[in-house]
């Protein structure tokens, strides 16, 4: 099996601050990882450093970033520029917050088109493509971001995302903004979505439920390491590492009978 | 009961523009009922937007209601559900905390002393906390802090607005469990709001299921559960990703 | 981190200038060679130029232009800063009323505020200093009385959202009394954009000093201030550069060190600017 994204013992600091220690896992072409963790573990930042798009002052000490076998942290940013969108693309966690206020949401979704070199015509004929293909109706496209749903943000920001046909699509915690009714079609939607078009998956949560709806692979991710990595069955079900069981057991689950959540 | 509500409403009227001073109202609350046992958990569950947060801000005192009625026998408190927004950064730990003692004409010595006694309970400790600012904690230990203020003024009811929502599931796990035990030791009622069917299970006796201002479910917890009547409580049950 | 360096390198600037000319003005007596308001109508003590005797030179009546600016210096920044404390306590008091009442009260307020907004200001200010004769505490008052709907508006919208806050609510819910929350909870908090705004006003109410005292309007002769020394020596431009190029050096000094505290502190206090860090 290929790999779409692979990551060899990646460390990256900020400042005195190491926010990622050593990392190493691969996405598996047409599969889709779930990355977990909690707040300040780092899943940000390793979605961030698949894009090149590091924040001010973090530096990557070591490691590579292998994007269909092009290790990018030795490339110029406008080499990685040219990379995102066509090899990966992501979308954010607060989509209203990712879209330009003053800006028609289709004019932000053509602008990233054009600037990858496609003609005006084709941007505008991909996006009503791209709409339909998120189940919106084209029409939505004319509206400014806030007089969307915050679903229907998430969708064209899914979209927007999917307009250059990305290898690898980084989704960072795309549900967590998001009412659970709202949640569940989106979850519906990447994985009709990834089983179509057969791109590869990042796919950050703290959220083990959501892992376990959604996801093939599973690595858990605490302070800027891995501690457990593995098919979702075997994570899920036969957890290894302390950190994961904690993780699982302390969600309450529908028809949970215990009474106190073990911490 | 502890809490009695009946047919409560609150409308808020938006400017849609200049020329037309008031649009339809928002109907926010739309005739909500229900009470609350003395030493119960009511839960309070449903999307943004249903009204549930209305509801807890009308019930402590922060809004105005429109309509309706509701009675609360005995002091009651709220704990917010950002405690990164929920208290002053400007004043240290003791200062929040002591500050509605300061006001009711507490004396000094016995305000230090129920502070110590909240801090306690919340399993802070208090020598380590009371000088310092809010910025120096991690938001699992403000969120104590919010909790020790409302249990200073030792209330009976505690409402509880999405209290764990913005805090990790290991910190969730933890403060749900102090809010167990907590109940527990002092018999307090909990109005509990949420939007995680989940949690809401795990924390309530009796459940009510919110949409557009009105309660289109109340049960207890297990039946809303294992039996859900409304197709809207359906939904929202099948929309849980479960393992 | 540059940017943050260059930030306090103007604040430090900044205050150093106005410590500077602070100092001078509380010592002037001290400082002062000689006596600002004696003359000196030899011809030879007219009109000298700079020299180690008199460092900015006399001007046409033979007095000392540096005491004079001194004593002037006393002038323009105690009317700075009271003008700007007059509108502080105006500003803060009209806003905070708007912002935390909202309603009838914000919209009277508002009102208010829009009519001060639609008059030129400085010519009310002239207009009302004609009908109650110049002096200098009619200059401050007046200052300070007409500039504070700018600072009226900053103070409402803080309190605008701060009211908002958990904080805030929490605070009404635990029964913490209306005046309490406003002066604990949401002043100390509105706080930033005010000393931003007040340090910046200072700066203007220097200018509009000045502008005044040039005017005749404002600080009258023979007591010196900025403004009427530059106006004594406008009839001399040609010959008597001095004259005017110190005081105008002085009030451009003040007003950018003021600009320099002002605009650093904006940037300082903007949380936005600072996650840069």
């Amino acid at each position: 099996m290929d790999t779409t994204l692979r990551i060899d013992s990646l460390t990256v600091d900020i400042g005195p601050g190491r926010v990622i220690d050593g990392i190493s896992f691969e996405v598996a072409e047409g599969r889709i990882l779930g990355l977990v963790g909690e707040s300040g573990s780092g899943k940000t930042m390793t979605a961030l450093a698949v894009l090149g798009l590091l924040p001010e002052g973090a530096v990557i000490r070591s490691g590579q970033v292998l994007l269909k076998g092009n290790d990018i942290v030795p490339m110029s940013p406008e080499e990685r520029r040219r990379l995102r969108g066509k090899k990966a693309a992501m979308s954010f966690q607060e989509p209203f917050t990712a879209f330009n206020p003053v800006m028609r949401i289709g004019e932000q979704v053509t602008e990233a088109m054009r600037a990858h070199g496609m003609s005006r015509a084709g941007a505008e004929k991909r996006l009503a493509e791209l709409s339909r293909m998120v189940k919106l109706s084209p029409g939505i496209c004319r509206h400014y971001p806030h007089e969307l749903s915050g679903g229907e943000r998430q969708r064209m920001m899914i979209a927007m995302a999917l307009s250059c046909g990305p290898d690898l699509l980084i989704l960072d915690e795309p549900t967590t903004a998001l009412d659970v009714s709202v949640q569940k079609h989106i979850l519906d939607l990447v994985s009709e979505l990834q089983r179509r078009k057969k791109f590869s998956v990042l796919f950050i949560t703290h959220d083990f439920s959501v892992v376990n709806k959604i996801a093939d692979d599973v690595a858990v991710m605490k302070e800027g390491r891995i501690v457990e990595k593995g098919s979702k069955d075997k994570v899920l079900k036969a957890p290894g590492h302390e950190y994961t069981r904690k993780l699982i057991g302390c969600i309450p689950r529908l028809g949970d009978t215990r009474k106190r959540l073990p911490v | 009961m502890m809490i009695e509500v009946t047919d409560l409403k609150k409308y808020f009227y938006k400017r849609k523009g200049f020329f037309s001073p008031s649009s339809d109202p928002v109907k926010a609350v739309d005739g909500v009922s229900f009470s609350v046992e003395k030493g119960s958990t009511f839960g309070l569950v449903g999307e943004s937007g249903c009204g549930k947060t209305t509801v807890a801000r009308i019930l402590s005192g922060i809004l105005e209601k429109d309509a309706g009625r509701f009675s609360i026998s005995g002091k009651r408190d709220m704990v917010f559900q950002d405690p990164f927004g929920s208290l002053n950064p400007r004043m240290h730990i003791y200062g929040i905390l002591s500050e509605s003692l300061k006001v009711s004409k507490v004396s000094p010595a016995e305000a230090r002393a129920r502070c110590v006694e909240a801090l306690e309970l919340v399993n802070l400790d208090p020598a380590g906390v009371m000088d310092k600012y809010p910025h120096q904690f991690s938001g699992g230990e403000r969120q104590r802090i919010a909790i020790a203020r409302a249990l200073v003024n030792r209330p009976e009811i505690l409402i509880l607005d999405e209290p764990v929502s913005s805090l990790d599931v290991s910190i969730q796990a933890g403060i749900l469990n102090l809010l167990k035990d907590l109940q527990e030791e002092k018999s307090l009622t909990y109005l509990f709001i949420s939007h995680d069917l989940r949690v809401v299970e795990f924390m309530s006796d009796t459940v009510g299921v919110m949409k557009n201002g009105k309660i289109v479910e109340c049960a207890s917890a297990k039946e809303i559960y294992s039996s859900p009547k409304h197709p809207y409580t359906r939904i929202l049950l099948e929309a849980v990703p479960s393992f | 981190m540059t940017s943050f360096t260059l930030t306090m390198k103007r604040i430090i600037f900044g205050i150093f200038i106005i410590a500077v000319m602070t100092l001078t003005a509380v010592f002037a007596p001290l400082v002062a060679p000689y006596d600002p308001l004696e003359m000196d109508l030899s011809p030879e003590g007219r009109l000298k130029p700079p020299s180690p005797e008199h460092f900015f030179g006399t001007d046409n009546l033979g007095r000392d232009v540096f005491s004079r600016m001194l004593y002037g210096a006393r002038i323009s920044l105690s009317v700075g800063f009271i003008a700007v404390i007059i509108s502080v306590c105006i500003g803060i008091l009209l806003g905070g009323l708007s912002g935390y009442y909202g309603g009838r009260v914000d919209a009277l307020i508002m009102r208010f505020v829009e009519v001060m907004y639609c008059f030129p200001t400085f010519f009310l200010i002239m207009m009302v200093i004609t009908f109650l004769g110049p002096s200098i505490v009619n200059v401050m008052v007046v200052i300070g009385l007409t500039s504070w709907p700018g600072l009226c508006r900053l103070v409402r919208a803080e309190f605008l959202s701060l009211r908002e806050r958990d904080f805030v609510s929490s605070a009404k819910v635990q029964g913490i009394p209306d005046r309490r929350i406003i002066f604990r909870h949401i002043l100390p908090n509105a706080m930033a954009p005010v000393y931003v705004s007040a340090t910046l006003s200072v700066g203007a109410a220097i200018l509009v000093e000045s502008a005044l005292s040039f005017l005749g309007l404002g600080v009258q002769i023979p007591r010196p201030s900025w403004g009427n020394i530059l106006t004594a020596g406008k009839n001399y431009l040609d010959y008597a550069w001095w004259l005017t190029f110190f005081p105008g050096i002085a009030i451009l000094l003040t007003v950018l060190s003021f600009n320099l505290v002002g605009e650093g502190l904006r940037e300082l206090l903007d949380p936005r600017l600072r996650k840069r860090k």
